[in-house]
């Protein structure tokens, strides 16, 4: 039960996410972006939560899961999932296992369509001291043979998030593949502007960064109240506990949840 | 021409049967679903790619009567039931997008 009684003042919304990053696994993404470097940025951005989210991938999870524990920060496992109608959907993950699991599954689905890095860019993962520990051959920005629906099968099966992307956005959006967004279960939808100019409904609506390069980490994100947890000592982000992926997922049920997008 | 005709006229597979016959009034190709819905008209055929059951959903909102399936791709089981309820044709062929184009337009008089 939240502790807060009914009719009184709502928790703050003390906690900031951005669970929207390329790494350097993603041949759009700067080598610069090491899951190490995330993590650092995310803490100088004042972030308590991050998730790296490479297309089609989640190979740097394990680094990243090493990397937040050393900031301090609450780690997320993602990837931007490209589907059959092209559609970017974020599939967002407790555990490095979990993003990992997707990850083979979205694989054997991706066409043989192999990376070019001259002209695509690099697809490296890397450990935590930023050393290559391998390349992915396939083409990752390619769309897997796996539907909307498939794919949040697969996510549910996994306990995991599933948020389309940019949902606002004139390519790879749910809008713009479609036209339209189709009745399912999401967890929420990302959006890159408020208000977005799409008609979303009643869903709840998120803000990440989507950041290529270090500059970008935090630039957009979303605010949220975990009101189980016992608040810091200090206003804002406190020494208190840190909110985890189930107090994230909560705020998104309960709808405790404000992105936050600056002004062009 | 009539719908029906499409299958040996353009060498289809019927994957979706039940359709309600009716007069073709032109075809559109786009393997873009938002661009379907803005350019479509009523009563056209639509080539594309988009083999899922949202193609089955635009198809509905634009009046498409019937949905060609190009490069021979999978039509999964829910694209066809989606079709049936609505009563859309599904058909597929070899051919890719350009191809089947050239053909239908041919066949519709050259659009005129």
């Amino acid at each position: 039960m939240p502790f807060w009684a009914a009719g009184a003042e709502p928790p703050p919304m003390r906690y900031a996410a951005d669970l929207h990053i390329h790494s350097c696994l993603s041949p759009c993404g700067e080598l610069s972006m090491s899951p190490r470097e995330i993590a650092r940025r995310a803490r100088a951005a004042g972030l308590d939560m991050a998730a790296v989210t490479d297309h089609n991938s989640a190979l740097n999870a394990p680094a990243f899961a090493a990397a937040c524990a050393g900031e301090g920060i609450t780690p997320v496992f993602g990837i931007e999932v490209t589907t059959r109608e092209e559609v970017h959907v974020l599939a967002l993950f407790e555990k490095p296992d979990e993003a990992l699991e997707l990850g083979r599954i979205i694989y054997a689905a991706l066409p043989p369509i192999m990376n070019d890095p001259e002209k695509f860019g690099d697809q490296v993962y890397v450990d935590l001291d930023e050393n290559i520990i391998g390349e992915v051959d396939k083409f990752l920005v390619s769309a897997a043979d796996i539907s909307l629906d498939e794919l949040a099968e697969y996510i549910r099966g996994l306990n995991g998030l599933f948020i389309p992307a940019h949902v606002d956005r004139p390519s790879f959006s749910l809008s713009s593949q479609l036209g339209f967004i189709p009745p399912m279960a999401y967890s929420a939808l990302e959006v890159t502007a408020i208000p977005p100019s799409v008609d979303t409904g009643a869903c709840v609506l998120v803000a990440n960064s989507d950041a290529h390069h270090p500059d970008g980490v935090g630039r957009r994100r979303t605010f949220f109240s975990a009101p189980d947890l016992a608040p810091g000592t200090t206003p804002g982000r406190g020494p208190g506990p840190r909110p985890g992926f189930a107090d994230y997922r909560r705020a998104l049920l309960e709808g405790r949840v404000k992105p936050e997008i600056p002004r062009r | 021409m009539k719908i029906g005709e499409l299958v040996e006229k353009l060498g289809l597979e019927t994957v979706q049967g039940e359709w309600k016959e009716q007069e073709l009034k032109g075809g559109y190709t786009s393997d873009l679903l938002s661009d379907v819905m803005g350019h479509a008209a009523q009563g056209q055929a639509l080539i594309t790619i988009q083999a899922h059951k949202n193609t089955v959903a635009v198809a509905t909102l634009a009046g498409i009567s019937a949905i060609i399936i190009a490069n021979n791709r999978p039509v999964p089981e829910d694209m066809i039931e989606a079709a049936r309820e609505e009563g859309i044709a599904v058909f597929r062929s070899r051919e890719n997008q350009f191809t089947l184009s050239g053909r239908l337009y041919a066949l519709l008089g050259g659009g005129g």
